[in-house]
């Protein structure tokens, strides 16, 4: 038992437990926004065990991938795969099951579900990690467009099909994204650089990076903010989401103009917040 | 100055609360009150979220003077146009004109005597005005008592925007400890005052 409890222990760091949780509040969130039965709890809950198995998969594969860039740097050096806690083996077994199950999962809930599920993982660990990340910054389009799968995934889930306001939801994470990982991007540059990885900072400098995270937030907001309206949210609800995409944006553009470090670790924070908030607002919306 | 516990979570209540004052605490009212309190509660949720992340550091940039200006003008402005929209024009202009010489002294910077008198000044007729008129209308009859509330809350920013001032004026009158630590208390003291007084006057 006390073996099984360890092992749990050391897998945890490997699912990065607080991006996968947000990950599945957004798929929650697209769930709950079309203002399904709160109650149908079983469909909520095999939604849940999808996200969350397909996304720690997805994740766990990734950290299995990079665990050589990830030895290099000394932010990410302690992972358990970059220091030999696990072995990469066992760690590739855990993932691909993981993955496999979320998959399934989704494909038992909703064929629909289930294809907007796997295009998510495929995204995220064949394009995003295996094609792209060692070799240009645009990488971070595509993991992008993998973040912005389980709200889509959640939103057809509860309408049955594709609708524009769950494309607005996704973009709004394509389009939050690059705010989080950018401005994350530029505070650990040098981190990066030791690892080889281009990024926006060290492909088009510092000063376009800011730039493009401004009007990234800027798309956010914009995305956001549309799809709120279209899901036809209360006035005070969307009162409560425009005062946090002002806040956003108002950051974005100060952090533009009069850079600091800890301003743009700030902003990253904010970010986070922001994406959380809006998430919570969608997500009360539908009960 | 690291921010405790204590501190983290007075301020994840303070946003909490203005999020539920912006969502649904102001519901009722006509749209010009309502656009004044939701500037007042969204600039309060975004300052509290700003020292969540930053903690009491956050004290040494411009951020906390600017929302110390526009909260208690923007709720002033508010209280004006539910009770006395006859003063709505008047208050307008004071709350324009108000902000305009907090934002002007405020890029002198070899005289930053005047920019902390004109915040203080401007703040005290806001912090009045927010005291005064909830105390009046329930004393009038045309509220509940629980309205009082919000002339608490107004004393509590009349307070906070002195004991600011005095602190950018010459902080060695104040221990600073006591002083940076007390903000967090007194900004979560002022937004339950605001919500209980909407909620239930």
């Amino acid at each position: 038992m006390n073996r099984i409890i360890r092992q749990i222990k050391e897998y945890a760091p490997l699912i990065k437990g607080l991006q996968t949780g947000l990950l599945v509040f957004t798929g929650l969130a697209g769930y709950m926004s079309a203002r399904c039965p709160v109650f149908n709890l079983p469909t909520l809950a095999g939604l849940f065990f999808a996200l969350a198995a397909s996304i720690s998969g997805s994740t766990i594969l990734n950290m299995w991938w990079d665990r050589d860039i990830d030895a290099l740097m000394h932010r990410t050096c302690n992972r358990p795969l970059a220091s030999g806690k696990i072995p990469p083996r066992q760690a590739l077994l855990v993932g691909l099951l993981l993955s496999f199950l979320g998959v399934a999962g989704a494909f038992l809930l909703d064929p629909l579900t289930g294809l907007i599920i796997f295009s998510g993982l495929f995204f995220d660990v064949i394009i995003y990690t295996i094609l792209l990340k060692r070799r240009s910054c645009w990488s971070i389009v595509f993991g992008g467009i993998s973040g912005g799968m389980p709200i889509l995934a959640g939103r057809a889930l509860a309408v049955g099909r594709l609708d524009w306001i769950g494309v607005l939801l996704s973009l709004g994470i394509l389009f939050w994204i690059p705010t989080h990982i950018l401005s994350f991007s530029i505070r650990n540059a040098s981190d990066y650089q030791r690892a080889g990885v281009p990024t926006f900072v060290s492909a088009y400098g510092i000063q376009t990076t800011r730039l493009t995270i401004a009007i990234a937030s800027i798309l956010a907001a914009i995305a956001l903010v549309g799809a709120a309206i279209g899901i036809g949210v209360s006035w005070g609800y969307l009162r409560l989401l425009a005062v946090l995409s002002i806040g956003l944006l108002i950051y974005s553009i100060v952090e533009s103009v009069k850079p600091t470090e800890r301003g743009m670790f700030g902003l990253y924070k904010f970010a986070s917040v922001y994406m959380l908030s809006s998430m919570f607002v969608l997500f009360f919306r539908g009960v | 100055m690291p921010s405790t516990k204590l501190d983290r979570i007075l301020f994840l209540g303070t946003g909490l609360l203005a999020a539920y004052q912006v969502t649904t605490g102001i519901d009722k009212l006509s749209p010009g009150p309502i656009l004044a309190f939701t500037i007042a509660f969204g600039i309060l949720l975004l300052t509290s979220l700003f020292f969540l992340i930053f903690g009491l550091d956050g004290f040494s940039s411009p951020i906390p003077g600017i929302s110390s200006t526009l909260i208690p003008l923007s709720m002033g402005l508010g209280l004006v146009l539910q009770h006395f929209p006859r003063y709505s024009t008047l208050y307008l202009v004071y709350t324009i004109v108000g902000l305009i010489l907090v934002l002007l002294t405020g890029l002198i910077r070899y005289h930053r005597p005047i920019h902390t008198i004109t915040i203080t000044v401007v703040h005290g007729i806001a912090g009045l005005t927010i005291c005064i008129i909830p105390a009046a209308i329930v004393i009038l009859g045309r509220m509940q008592f629980w309205y009082i509330f919000v002339a608490i809350g107004g004393a509590c920013i009349g307070l906070g925007g002195i004991l600011f001032s005095v602190f950018r004026f010459d902080p060695k009158k104040l221990p600073w400890k006591i002083n940076l630590h007390f903000f967090p208390a007194l900004l979560f003291l002022m937004t339950l005052c605001y919500v209980l007084g909407f909620h239930f006057g």
